[in-house]
This record gives C-alpha cells, sequence and structure tokens, in this order.
C-alpha cells in the first residue's frame, strides 16, 4: 500500500510539468500585482476621501472658533459702552470667565489707544493679571487707525506663538480698544485632527500654525501628497486652511493585506492545480489501465487465434497426413499380399520376395518419417527464437503441403540461395507463417482456371536481410484489398475469419521482421518476408 | 479370358511399384506411367487394356485423363484408386463413367474382383467396336435393308418399300450375311442394338 502511494506521489509530482506550474505562478503573479493596484487605487480614493471630509470639518472648525471670537469682540465692545464709568471689575470677571472657557483666547487687554502720534498703547484692564503684561505697543497706532467695528487681526513679530485680534470701542468711548490673544495651536484641539494630517493655517502668506503629519508611515518615503486647501469665511480672520496628507507606500499598499492576498490566491491556485493535476493524472491513470486492459485482452485474443490458427492448420494437416500415409500403407498392402502370393507359389523368381520385403521396409519407414514430421509440427513445445537455416524451413513447410497442393493440381516450384540464408526465428512460427501464405496462394488458385497453376517460395539474401518470397499464379489482390490486408479480421474469403495474414504480420514483426503483399506484374500475388539477416542480428547483439 | 494389358497410373513410385508386383504374381502384364500426360502419350489404340489410375495427380487429374482418353476414342475401362474416398469425387467419377472407385490402402481381393469386372467390360467394349466395324462395312443400301430386317419385315414388304425386286434384297440379305457373318436375325438384332448403345463411336 505504501508502495503504492509512493509511486501515486511520484506520479504526481513527475506529472504536475514545469510548465503547469510556471503557468500558474504566472497567473499567481498577475493576480497579486492586479489585486495590489486595485488595493493601491481604493486606499487612495479612500485616503483622499478622508482628507476631503476632514479638510472641512476643521475648517468648520476654525470658521466656527473665527466667528465665536468676533463674537466675544463684540460683546465685550458692548460691555464697554454699556457703562458710563469703566466697571473696572465686572470687566476683569468677564474676561476671566472668557478665558477660563476658551483656551485658545491666552489673553484680554481693555487698551487706551494713544492720542495722534502717540505709540504708547496703556492696558486698562488685562486678564490675565500677571505682572509680565503685553507690550500692545506694536499695534496700538494700527488700531487706532480701524473702523468703528471691525475687527482686525494682527500677526506681529512681537507676539511669537500668537495672534492679536483688535476692535475699537464705539464712538462713546474713542480711545479704547479691546485686544484678543489667541494661541493658534489651540483652533484646533488635539483630536478634532487626525495624527495623520499637517495642518497648515496662513493669513496672507504668513503661517499662523503649521502642525506636520505624524502617525505611522511619516517616517516612510512620501509618494505623493493630498492637499485641500479653503479659505475661512471670516471678514476678520480670512485664514487659509491648509490640511495635507503625505501618502507613503505603507499607507495605500497594506503589506499584510497583499500579502494575505497572495498567500490565499497561491494557495487556491495550486489547489487548482493539484485537484487538476490529480484529474489528469487519475484519467491518465485510467486511460493506462485501459489501454493495458486493452492490449492484455488483445494478446488473449492473439494467443487464442494463434492457437485456432495451428489447430486448423493441424486439421488439413492431418487431412495431408492422412492422404500421405496412404501412400506407404498401400505400397504395404499390395507389397505384402505380394509377397504372401510369391511365398506360397510353386516356381518364385527368387529375387521378388527380398525385393518385395525391403520394399515394404523402406515404406514402413516413410510412413513412420511422416509421423515424426507431424509430431513436430504438433508439439507444444515453446521454441525460443534459435538461428535457423531458411532453406530447411522452407523445405519443411514444403513437405507439409506438398499432398495438399497435389490433391488442388497445384505445382511448387522452391527456389532456394545456396548457401542458404540464415536468421534468428522460431522455426515453428515461420513454417506457420509459410503455410498462411501457402494457403492463401493454394486458394487464389483454387478458382483460377487455368493450365499451370504453382507456387513458388524463393529464399534470397539481400542488404536488407535474409527474405523468403511466396507468390503464386493466380489472379492477384484486388486495388482496394491491398491495403487493407495484414488487418486483423478483414478477410475477402467466405468462411475466413480474416487473421491469417495479420498473425503472419505479427509473428515476424516480433523478430525484427517485415512483411508485404503485392501483385506481381507477370500477374498473381507475391509476398515477401524479410527478416534481419543473421550477421546483421549479431551485429545487435554486439 | 483374354490376358489383357493393365495401365498403372500413379505418381508415387513404391505405390507403384508394389501394385505392379502384386498384379505380376496374378500374371498379369503391367505397364506404369508416373503421371496421365506420360500415358496419354504413349497410349496404343492398338492395344487394348484396362487403366488403373490414381484419381489425384499433379497437373492432369484422373478424371481429366479419363475424359481426354474419351475424346480420342478409347474407352476402355477405368478404375480410379484415391487415397481420399469422399463422396463427391466418387459421384463424379461415376458420371465421368468410371467402371469402379476403389480407396487405397487397396485389398488385394477387391482389386482383383475390380479388374476381373474390367476384363469384362472391356470384352464387351471390345465385341462392340468389333460389330461397329462389321457394320461400317455394309453399304448405305445393305445398313438400310438390315435395319428393316430386324425390324422384322419380309423380304417382299423390304422390296415393295424400296421398290425394287425381292430378287434384289436377296442379294443384299446375301451380301449382308456374308459381310458380317451370319444369316441370323437375332444375331443381327444384337449387333444393331448393340452398336446403337455404344459409349463410344459417336465421332466415327
Amino acid at each position: 500500500m505504501a508502495n503504492l502511494d509512493g509511486h501515486l506521489n511520484d506520479m504526481i509530482w513527475r506529472h504536475l510539468p514545469l510548465r503547469n506550474l510556471t503557468v500558474a505562478l504566472f497567473v499567481w503573479l498577475v493576480l497579486t500585482v492586479l489585486f495590489a493596484g486595485v488595493s493601491m487605487r481604493i486606499e487612495y480614493q479612500r485616503a483622499s476621501e478622508e482628507l476631503a471630509a476632514t479638510g472641512q470639518t476643521i475648517h468648520r472648525l476654525i470658521s466656527q472658533r473665527a466667528a465665536q471670537h468676533d463674537a466675544h469682540l463684540t460683546s465685550l465692545v458692548a460691555l464697554i459702552k454699556a457703562a458710563p464709568e469703566l466697571p473696572e471689575t465686572a470687566i476683569g470677571e468677564v474676561f476671566q470667565s472668557i478665558i477660563q472657557f476658551y483656551p485658545r483666547i491666552t489673553a484680554i487687554d481693555l487698551v487706551r489707544l494713544p492720542v495722534e502720534g502717540g505709540s504708547t498703547a496703556v492696558s486698562l484692564i488685562s486678564w490675565p493679571n500677571s505682572s509680565l503684561k503685553t507690550d500692545l505697543s506694536p499695534i496700538a497706532s494700527a488700531i487706532a487707525g480701524q473702523k468703528q467695528g471691525e475687527v482686525r487681526t494682527y500677526l506681529n513679530p512681537a507676539y511669537p506663538g500668537r495672534y492679536l485680534l483688535g476692535k475699537r470701542a464705539t464712538a462713546d468711548n474713542p480711545g479704547l480698544a479691546i485686544v484678543v490673544q489667541i494661541d493658534p495651536a489651540l483652533l484646533i484641539e488635539g483630536d478634532e485632527r487626525p495624527a495623520w494630517a499637517g495642518l497648515r493655517v496662513s493669513l496672507a502668506g504668513e503661517t499662523v500654525l503649521d502642525l506636520k503629519a505624524e502617525g505611522p508611515g511619516a517616517n516612510d518615503r512620501i509618494l505623493t501628497q493630498r492637499h485641500f486647501s479653503k479659505v475661512v469665511d471670516s471678514q476678520s480672520q480670512p485664514f487659509m486652511v491648509d490640511v495635507t496628507r503625505p501618502l507613503a507606500l505603507s499607507d495605500i499598499l497594506s503589506g499584510t493585506r497583499i500579502g494575505g492576498f497572495a498567500l490565499a490566491s497561491l494557495a487556491v491556485l495550486l489547489l487548482l492545480l493539484f485537484t487538476w493535476q490529480l484529474k489528469a493524472n487519475a484519467r491518465k491513470l485510467q486511460q493506462t489501465a485501459e489501454e493495458a486492459e486493452r492490449r492484455a485482452h488483445l494478446q488473449e485474443h492473439e494467443t487464442r487465434l494463434a492457437h485456432a490458427l495451428r489447430v486448423n492448420a493441424l486439421g488439413e494437416l492431418a487431412s495431408g497426413i492422412a492422404h500421405e500415409l496412404t501412400q506407404p500403407l498401400t505400397a504395404l498392402l499390395s507389397q505384402s499380399q505380394a509377397a504372401l502370393r510369391l511365398a506360397a507359389s510353386q516356381d518364385p523368381d527368387p529375387a521378388l520376395l527380398p525385393e518385395a520385403l525391403s520394399a515394404n521396409v523402406r515404406e514402413a519407414k516413410r510412413a513412420g518419417a511422416m509421423l515424426k514430421r507431424m509430431r513436430d509440427y504438433i508439439s507444444k513445445r515453446e521454441q525460443s527464437p534459435v538461428l535457423a537455416d531458411l532453406n530447411q524451413i522452407v523445405a519443411d513447410i514444403a513437405e507439409l503441403v506438398r499432398a495438399d497442393l497435389e490433391k488442388r493440381q497445384i505445382i511448387l516450384i522452391l527456389d532456394l540461395a545456396t548457401p542458404s540464408p540464415k536468421a534468428v526465428v522460431d522455426p515453428i512460427e515461420m513454417e506457420q507463417v509459410l503455410h498462411n501464405l501457402i494457403r492463401n496462394a493454394a486458394d487464389a488458385l483454387q478458382d483460377v482456371d487455368m493450365v499451370e497453376k504453382s507456387i513458388r517460395i524463393e529464399t534470397s539474401l539481400s542488404e536488407s536481410g535474409a527474405i523468403i518470397r511466396v507468390s503464386d499464379t493466380g489472379s492477384g489482390i484486388e486495388a482496394d484489398t491491398l491495403p487493407r490486408l495484414f488487418e486483423p479480421f478483414f478477410t475477402t474469403k467466405t468462411d475466413g475469419m480474416g487473421l491469417g495474414l495479420a498473425l503472419c504480420a505479427s509473428l515476424v514483426e516480433r523478430i525484427g521482421g517485415h512483411i508485404d503483399g503485392r501483385n506481381q506484374t507477370s500477374g498473381g500475388a507475391i509476398f515477401t518476408v524479410t527478416l534481419p539477416a543473421v550477421e546483421q542480428y549479431l551485429k545487435a547483439a554486439q | 479370358m483374354k490376358p489383357f494389358q493393365i495401365y498403372l497410373i500413379d505418381d508415387d513410385e513404391p505405390v507403384r511399384e508394389a501394385i505392379k508386383l502384386l498384379l505380376r504374381t496374378y500374371g498379369m502384364t503391367v505397364e506404369t506411367f508416373a503421371d496421365p500426360a506420360t500415358f496419354l502419350a504413349h497410349v496404343d489404340p492398338k492395344r487394348p487394356g484396362c487403366i488403373l489410375a490414381d484419381l489425384r495427380m499433379p497437373l492432369i487429374s484422373g478424371l481429366q485423363m479419363h475424359e481426354r482418353l474419351l475424346e480420342r476414342g478409347i474407352g476402355w475401362p477405368t478404375i480410379m484408386i484415391t487415397g481420399h474416398g469422399d463422396v463427391n469425387a466418387c459421384r463424379r467419377a461415376f458420371k465421368a463413367g468410371i467402371l469402379d472407385f476403389l480407396t487405397k490402402p487397396v485389398d488385394e481381393q477387391i482389386l482383383m474382383d475390380a479388374i476381373q469386372s474390367a476384363f469384362q467390360t472391356l470384352e464387351r467394349v471390345l465385341e462392340k467396336e468389333e460389330s461397329r466395324e462389321l457394320l461400317r462395312s455394309l453399304t448405305e443400301r445393305e445398313r438400310e435393308v438390315l435395319d428393316m430386317v430386324c425390324r422384322g419385315w419380309a423380304t417382299k414388304e423390304i422390296a415393295v418399300a424400296l421398290n425394287v425386286s425381292a430378287r434384289t434384297i436377296d442379294a443384299h440379305r446375301a451380301n449382308i450375311a456374308d459381310k458380317l457373318g451370319t444369316s441370323s436375325v437375332a444375331d443381327f438384332v444384337q449387333l444393331t442394338s448393340a452398336n446403337a448403345e455404344l459409349p463410344i463411336g459417336r465421332n466415327t
């Protein structure tokens, strides 16, 4: 069983051809690349969409917050305007509460603007109430120049990391202004910006806030960068919001996913290939088995046929032998009766009696020899090919068929080469072949009405080998029969099986010979059996 | 009985010699031939004999030989001996006018009986050939008169029928008796009827 499995394995791997494997691998590669491409495309799309959505959100948040700042300023200015005297304590409390609620607002100042030409802004109320008060002088004149109700953003190197919003008080207190300091870094809270997003907020080309993207892939080589840009719709703070998303290969190309797909597809492909191969092998095995069975069947058939043919030939032979044996028996009987009469005679010729008796001995021996030939012929001994004298084989078969041919009034002509050609054959099989050919020739002559009916057997030696030719003076072979001569079960005889010549061919070819049949120009058929000559045989054996 | 010649034709020499020896012990004259062609070439119609032939021989079979002999006016009795006593061959042989059909090996007694019978037949054949020769010696008018005599007509009736005198008819009858060697009407009848039955003679 293990042996069988081993054999099966061996078969599979031997029959899993490199070509199939190469094709499968190629398909796999193409599939994987396609998958990677499509996957990248989808990821890229998704990243772009995510960026757009995030950009919109950030833009909306910044816009909202800008609007809040405007609202704070408006309400603070209103606070100043409402009271005839400045309610310092209340204002301070408002400042404090605003800063408390809005961490991005780092400081609020109520400033007295300088009069004409001055540049010193005096902070009247300020929160946080620390000692490190911001000097608002650098922007004091600019605020003073602002229109009533206008909120303006100030970016000044004097306030690093901050931007300032200034608004003048109403006409009731023209010398006053509210200045709010904002930390732009807090415009967007930590979790409002995904780590992958880079954010740059600028005003008229000056950067207010620049946050780099981080997170996975940030250190990778950036393949491309997606941008989202939109200006905040605010009079006071018309920031340009730039959200960027750098895309590294690892962002859009998931190694695990591609790898997973590659592995899965490879596995599936190999499985398919293997299954297919198994099926193909099974089919092949089945075919081989069927072929073997068919061959075995044919061989069995052939064996049976060979036997049938032998038996058939034996029947004919028996009839021939019976005829042949009657001759010596006739001579023996008549001679013996003559001898008896001579012995009883008064005045016998003294020479006649011994003559009759020695003739009897000769005849008895003749009958014995015939029986021996017959025994040799029918004996079942398995004879392997031996170096045989073809002339001898021809002579033997001629002796066997002579009686039958005489009966049919057919002359048998032997034209044997000297020295005799030799070949390595099984003499009995060769006799069978010749017997078949002779019988066919005799049958061909049967219906022919002619004076001389003859069969000629010729041996010769040529370059192609040792040759035996059997020809007859019959009417030859029909043109449409010629190509099917050696086809099994093809026959032109009414009672034939169509196996004689097929068997001849197989017997001759088994020993490396060749047989062909054709018509002679002089009429009649000629069959040529070409056998490997003994020299060729010896050469091949060395 | 007249000792007739025996012609033995068989392609097998030992068989030929054995049968020849046997027949010789009976004091018969045997002439042997290895094949029908030789026999046909040597056969002499003036030396009648009984033919003993193998049925199956190369080239010309016993039956073909028999037919060729008949074509040449030789109707001697023929005995066929064969190794194959098949029914078809036997029927064909008898149809062709073969006297007997024996199978090999042939027993002495059967062979001798067949030969005896053949000799008797040959004797009759020869007699008939003789009578035919006699009849052939008659003139046309004598033959006419003989036929009428055989039918039992009287001389006068014949004379009236042939429109000649009775004396002329008598003269014819005398000539006929002279030629045939008998004046018996019974002999005449036997002679003419035997002649009509002759297996041969249609080619004369």
